[in-house]
């Protein structure tokens, strides 16, 4: 028995303490770039170029050139590219490409298609507030949504026929909708058009436009909510429900409603999983409304089958579209509903689905500097992700200071985007 | 309801039990011997059960157990915890060639400021617990009801055992878990009688273990995020606060080989024991998040002297496992629902232990001293893959326990420890007391209080205190 005791011992400690480091046990995969620049840059003049994968599943990021191989563990991640390049006429141009959900199982070339990014010469997307307010007893209230809009220029914009859209597609659920417009058009299931004929509606450099869903003094309602009666233009619908009725405020004129999904009243996504943008629709109302509809298809999988589905809604191609601003959550997003060329990431108020943290809040695009004029430049590249300030107390509510949480705390400070303080 | 259940079943299992020659107080002394306690791990085969005592014994007990310290030591058992306690077991060898036992208890009560874990029975789920930024005191409540029957047909000896814990996790203020878990235990043993001295025996163990973890809000204001924990730190990122309510579920397989001296004489015992288990998230369409293999291998060897007067043991242990876990990689969402497209290996938690234990005991009549110590080293390293994480753990530790245990007169029985024990690579102190004393009430009946408390010093400024009181009702 002795003999045999120690020599078992010591085979068990050999085999048994031996340390492995589980990274180097990890397969990596070599990614490499093909870079396909547009025909008006040459390749010599892209500069600093600059990749960045994220791990969908662990948040990491690696970051690289696209000259250089990156090596990866498996996993699907979230690709980006930029660069800078000089264009023939000496400008400067940034150059952009994202793709998500890239499954890396194998060393990969990656193909790259950046396109070149050009400046907004019209109004942005300067907040939304989706999330609403809550009353005294905690309980959700509805109808103070709005989403305001800026001048983000020098010159001066009118903003009759400016379309405010929704997206139809939720950014927290994806389904693959054949056929896919996504390179050529946005869907979106609400049009509403700032009226005019073209010369009624001027925006001066450094203005705002407030669109609200229900432009009257909230605080009659609700005492935490706050005045809109201000507003500049509101979206009203008939409902055809007599059960959920929309209010018409007197005091503030109405978009013209072009199209919506539903037969009650419009609101912003509480929760915030769609995308809302701006467009020049380029023909009239009855050409659009025929031409421009847009049939899908898709599948929905289940514990008890595949099921085809189908549905119609309608599309704005991305020529038209001169804003968007994709909404989600952390913990539910899945996807961007629209060409990256016009958004490439996605805001939120909140982190978790229903997060009551969210009430009261606004996305806010982030303030650059002040121009000359004092007037603030805020940060559009056409990244929603980059350009915009998440869980920020909503202007409005700055502006009225109103009730800016659930226990009734009142706002006192008033900011350019929800972080930088306008001086006194 | 369930409360009111457990007594008659409690004094059902307690019903098995028949009185004996020897008196009660006796018959503790004889429970309380140092050697069944040292070759414990060999009863785990229900053949060799037959053979751990001679005499019956039955007791019915309260207790409640307090343990606090001034600061987090260990985030997912607290700073404190206090328990209250009914139980009973017993032992009786039926008629000439067959043994049977039992135990069951119910326990509830309360562990203090638990952090960075929701879930319950974190030493068997780790590292995979759901988490949130708050924690708080969770209130548990559990039953357990076991019991086994040997048989001896010389040359052999067969024996089987079934036992079944449930346990009950919750908080009432946000964040509420509420954890059920449920752990289903079954072995079955053979022993061969290879001398008239020396028993060969294997047995075969089956764990079958669920746990469903759920999570809620009431607070119309705020509501955490909730976290999926990988391990070292780590979470799975993309699903943060996007589900709240998770399962648990495992098997433990195992596989004992025992060579066991009746008196004195070489003794072995080698454990193998491959546990599985995975984590699905139910609110994501029972999403398969992680999986987990644990092999372990625990292997003693040494010699036992059981004798009357003078008994001594000494044994040379090596106990090693390696627990690995793999994450789920899921692909695009698309038709509202996660693809599995691959699963990749991140964790790692590889450990062994080795040394020595070694029993002294003499008896002068009625009084026993005896003087029990451990040394041993340990080494334990987990690893997480990418980042690249790594935590060694490493040291020798120490372990004395000397104690006196004794018939005071025909009516008493006293018993104290003391116990030392040294963590040298944490610079850990532990020194516990240990107090019995029961007083016969009949020849057959007697009752008893069981006092323990110990300090333990940790580097630095933690502290950890407890104590144990327990009422005892033996027959």
């Amino acid at each position: 028995m002795k003999r045999y005791f120690l020599p078992i011992l010591l085979l068990l400690s050999v085999l048994t303490a031996c340390d492995d480091t589980l990274s180097s046990s990890l397969t990596r995969h070599t990614v490499s770039f093909a870079v396909n620049l547009p025909d008006e840059i040459e390749p010599e003049s892209a500069i600093n170029g600059r990749i960045t994968f994220r791990n969908v599943s662990t948040g990491a990021e690696t970051v690289g050139t696209p000259e250089e191989t990156v090596t990866l563990i498996p996993g699907l991640y979230d690709f980006a590219y930029q660069a800078t390049a000089l264009l023939a006429t000496g400008a400067e141009t940034t150059l952009r490409f994202t793709r998500n959900s890239v499954n890396i199982r194998g060393d990969i070339t990656l193909t790259v298609n950046p396109f070149s990014y050009i400046e907004s010469n019209d109004l942005i997307i300067a907040e939304i507030f989706f999330a609403g307010t809550l009353n005294p007893s905690g309980i959700s209230y509805s109808g103070d949504d709005y989403i305001k809009l800026y001048n983000n220029t020098d010159d001066v914009i009118y903003a009759d026929g400016l379309a405010l859209v929704e997206s139809k597609f939720s950014t927290t659920q994806k389904y693959d909708y054949t056929p896919d417009i996504m390179d050529e058009a946005v869907t979106v299931d609400a049009i509403y058009v700032i009226p005019g004929s073209g010369c009624e509606h001027p925006v001066k450099p450094g203005e705002y436009l407030l669109l609200a869903d229900t432009g009257i003094d909230h605080t009659r309602l609700n005492p935490y909510s706050f005045n809109l009666e201000h507003a500049d233009f509101e979206w009203y619908d008939v409902s055809t429900s007599p059960a959920h009725l929309d209010i018409d405020s007197p005091t503030v004129p109405n978009l013209d409603k072009w199209y919506c999904y539903t037969h009650s009243y419009f609101m912003l996504h509480n929760r915030g999983f769609k995308a809302y943008g701006l467009a020049r629709i380029a023909v009239e109302k009855d050409e659009y409304l025929r031409d421009y509809k847009y049939d899908y298809e898709y599948t929905v999988v289940t514990d008890a089958g595949s099921f085809p589905m189908s549905g119609t809604a309608y599309k704005i191609p991305n020529d038209w579209v001169v804003d968007m601003v994709n909404c989600s959550l952390k913990a539910s997003y899945v996807w961007v509903v629209c060409a990256p060329m016009l958004d490439m990431g996605w805001t939120s108020c909140g982190e978790i689905d229903k997060d009551k943290d969210r009430f009261f809040h606004s996305v806010r695009r982030k303030l650059l500097y002040l121009n000359q004029y004092g007037n603030p430049v805020f940060k559009d590249t056409n990244n929603s992700t980059a350009d915009f300030n998440r869980d920020c107390v909503a202007s409005e509510i700055e502006l009225a200071g109103s009730v800016m949480d659930a226990t009734g705390t009142c706002c006192t400070c008033i900011t350019y985007d929800g972080l930088t303080p306008i001086a006194q | 309801m369930k409360r009111l259940l457990l007594l008659p079943m409690l004094f059902c299992c307690l019903g098995l039990f028949a009185s004996d020659t020897d008196s009660i107080l006796i018959r503790m002394n004889c429970h309380a011997a140092e050697m069944p306690q040292f070759v414990e791990q060999f009863f785990a085969n229900p053949a060799l059960k037959y053979y751990s005592f001679d005499t019956p014994f039955s007791s019915i007990s309260a207790g409640y157990r307090h343990r606090h310290d001034n600061q987090i030591i260990v985030p997912e058992e607290g700073d404190g915890a206090s328990e209250k306690s009914f139980s009973a077991e017993g032992f009786m060898p039926a008629g000439n060639s067959s043994a049977v036992w039992g135990d069951a208890a119910y326990t509830a009560g309360k562990t203090c400021n638990v952090q960075w874990c929701e879930s319950a029975d974190p030493q068997i789920i780790y590292p995979y617990f759901t988490a949130d930024a708050t924690g708080g005191d969770f209130y548990t409540e559990s039953y357990r009801f076991a019991g086994g029957y040997s048989r001896q047909l010389k040359p052999f000896t067969w024996g089987a055992t079934l036992g079944y814990t449930a346990s009950h996790q919750y908080r009432n203020v946000d964040p509420r878990p509420r954890n059920v878990t449920g752990k289903l235990t079954l072995s079955v043993g053979m022993a061969y009688s290879i001398t008239t001295d020396y028993m060969l025996g294997t047995s075969l163990e089956w764990l079958k273990y669920k746990q469903s973890n759920e999570i809620k809000f009431v607070s119309e204001t705020h509501e955490e995020p909730v976290y999926q924990l990988t391990g070292l730190g780590m979470h799975y990122f993309r699903f943060d606060g996007a589900s709240k309510i998770s399962d648990f579920s495992g098997n433990r397989y195992g596989a004992v080989l025992s060579l066991y001296p009746l008196h004195s004489g070489w003794l072995m015992n080698l454990m193998l024991h491959r546990f599985t288990f995975g984590k699905t998230l139910r609110d994501l369409n029972k999403l398969p998040l992680a999986s987990v293999w644990h092999n372990s291998l625990e292997l003693t060897a040494g010699y036992k002297h059981d004798a009357n007067r003078f008994s001594y043991a000494v044994t040379a242990f090596f106990d090693a496992s390696r627990r690995h876990g793999s994450e789920a990689i899921f692909g695009d969402a698309t038709s509202g629902s996660y693809p599995l497209i691959g699963s990749l290996e991140m964790y790692a938690d590889n450990r062994y232990k080795t040394g020595v234990r070694g029993l002294l005991s003499y008896s002068q009549g009625i009084r026993t001293y005896s003087l029990t110590a451990v040394c041993n080293y340990s080494h334990r390293k987990s690893s997480y893959a990418e980042p690249e994480l790594h935590e060694i753990v490493e040291g020798v530790e120490g372990m004395a326990k000397i104690s006196v245990r004794s018939l005071l007169g025909k009516k008493w029985y006293g018993g104290v420890g003391l116990t030392s024990y040294h963590f040298q690579s944490v610079t850990r102190c532990r020194t516990g007391l240990e107090l019995n004393l029961a007083r016969a009430m009949t020849d057959k009946y007697a009752i008893g209080i069981a006092l323990a408390a110990s300090i333990c010093n940790y580097y630095g400024e933690a502290r950890s205190n407890s104590y144990n009181i327990q009422i005892n009702l033996n027959f």
